[in-house]
């Protein structure tokens, strides 16, 4: 049978008993999987391909912890969960700061150089101008790790409750209170910025429409 | 409609582009290959400075064979079954897995920490938490979920310890360096001891957050038997930094 064709405890039982080729199977297979939930939770691109990488070398290194009787996406989900909360708790006792002075940015107050890569959304994501998906953003990486955890392995990576309980170590009926308190969080937090910008947008008196220069000089030479 | 029929319409709108990395398999061999040249390099290297201080003091060289027999006869009372411990060790092995700094205060003298820090990735975790499920009577799903919860924290724990047995020697030899100089430096002593406090902090934290996750997956009668076993063993943590909730 081929690698591709092995389920995943098979190939991890192989990767135990010394075959280290099948961890580019799992890696194929997995890479995209992980993407997608490390992506979400971070939200930059080159942080969370760091933490796939370091995923996989976990996975290798702690390959005898594996427990064939359980999928191998609670347990992948769990190192992977486990890293994107020690690199927030990193984050937060090592804020980045940019590498320049005040004198550094321009009149719109950007950068002229180049700063030290930071947890702001990068050049993909700044392309994105769906208002609504920017505000769901803020307010998924608002949540708290174990109430992100729940809504991005729910929602994006499809998991049961049951996996879910054993990434986040709680009870089936905890994964339904987490689910629960992130939706509401996540609803408060679209609805409050959505409508605060939307009353700014209504103060906002619109600018004079300003004519041509030519029709200024045209209408000059007339009055003259 | 629904309030969460428009958040379900809106989380599937936010699909990231995916592109596989197609260097990723390569640079994770890499990186195990270097973990593991670092690992055989380093467990030899810290064995034979180890070896080295020991030996270097006579007071010590004279001890060392006595250590070899109690630390022999300690390792075998950890390693044997769980029969011939008694409920009192495998508490301490519980206490001693998800607390770094209880390991690190059981580790009275440099020798012991040597010891200590061989156990630190394989103390037999699953054997106490075993016990503990008979012990609180716990049943199957309270027992997995209590397990996967233990292993998660366990890298965190045996990091953590780690660096807690390396600021230790750090600080050793800052105390050696400044008895043979006669010269402190101060701004060095001072991130030292600003690095320990952190540290400190952040494992206290872990501790009572696992404990506190743990007992929240128990019913009010196995949460009480819990704490008050957890409280037997390690009176000090209870007074330093762990105050249930919901007890």
């Amino acid at each position: 049978m081929l690698d591709d064709q092995k389920s995943d405890a098979d190939l991890m039982r192989e990767l135990v008993a010394g075959r280290q080729s099948v961890l580019r199977t799992l890696i194929t297979r997995w890479e995209r999987p992980l993407f997608s939930f490390v992506y979400r939770y971070i939200q930059n691109e080159h942080t969370a391909r760091e933490i796939i990488q370091e995923t996989f070398v976990r996975l290798y290194t702690k390959k005898e912890r594996y427990n064939p009787e359980y999928p191998l996406s609670s347990w992948i989900f769990t190192i992977a969960s486990n890293l994107c909360k020690n690199h927030a708790r990193w984050l937060r006792r090592h804020p980045e700061v940019p590498l320049e002075t005040e004198g550094d940015r321009d009149e719109e107050g950007n950068a002229k150089r180049d700063t030290i890569p930071s947890n702001l959304p990068d050049p993909s994501q700044l392309a994105d101008r769906n208002e609504e998906i920017r505000e769901l953003r803020k307010a998924i990486a608002g949540l708290p790790h174990d109430l992100k955890t729940a809504m991005l392995l729910h929602h994006f990576e499809g998991l049961s409750y049951k996996e879910i309980s054993e990434v986040a170590g709680c009870s089936v009926r905890g994964v339904e209170t987490r689910l629960y308190r992130a939706r509401k969080l996540i609803r408060k937090r679209i609805e409050k910025t959505l409508s605060e910008d939307r009353l700014i947008q209504k103060k906002k008196p619109s600018p004079p429409v300003r004519r041509g220069l030519i029709s200024e000089v045209l209408e000059d030479w007339a009055k003259a | 409609m629904n309030p969460d029929d428009n958040l379900e319409k809106l989380l599937r709108k936010w699909q990231p582009d995916f592109k596989p990395d197609p260097m990723l398999a390569e640079h994770v061999e890499d990186q195990i290959d270097v973990l593991e040249n670092r690992r055989k390099s380093s467990l030899l290297a810290s064995f034979r400075e180890w070896f080295r201080g020991v030996t270097a003091s006579p007071v010590y060289a004279g001890g060392l064979a006595l250590l070899l027999v109690v630390a022999g006869i300690g390792l075998s009372e950890i390693w044997n079954g769980s029969k011939e411990r008694s409920p009192d060790q495998l508490t301490s092995i519980y206490r001693l897995s998800v607390d770094p700094l209880y390991r690190l205060d059981a580790s009275a003298n440099e020798a012991r920490l040597a010891a200590e820090a061989a156990l630190a990735t394989g103390l037999p975790l699953d054997e106490s938490l075993v016990w503990l499920q008979e012990e609180l009577e716990l049943d199957q799903p309270q027992y997995d979920a209590f397990l996967s919860l233990h292993t998660q924290y366990q890298d965190s724990f045996n990091e953590l310890f780690a660096e807690l047995v390396s600021l230790k020697s750090g600080y050793q030899k800052f105390e050696t360096d400044r008895k043979s100089d006669d010269v402190i430096d101060f701004m060095a002593l001072y991130e030292l001891l600003q690095k320990q406090k952190e540290l400190r902090k952040l494992s206290e934290d872990l501790t009572r957050e696992l404990l506190i996750k743990s007992s929240e997956l128990m019913n009010a009668d196995q949460k009480t038997r819990f704490l008050e076993l957890y409280k037997g063993v390690s009176p000090s943590l209870e007074a330093r930094s762990y105050t249930p909730i919901n007890a």
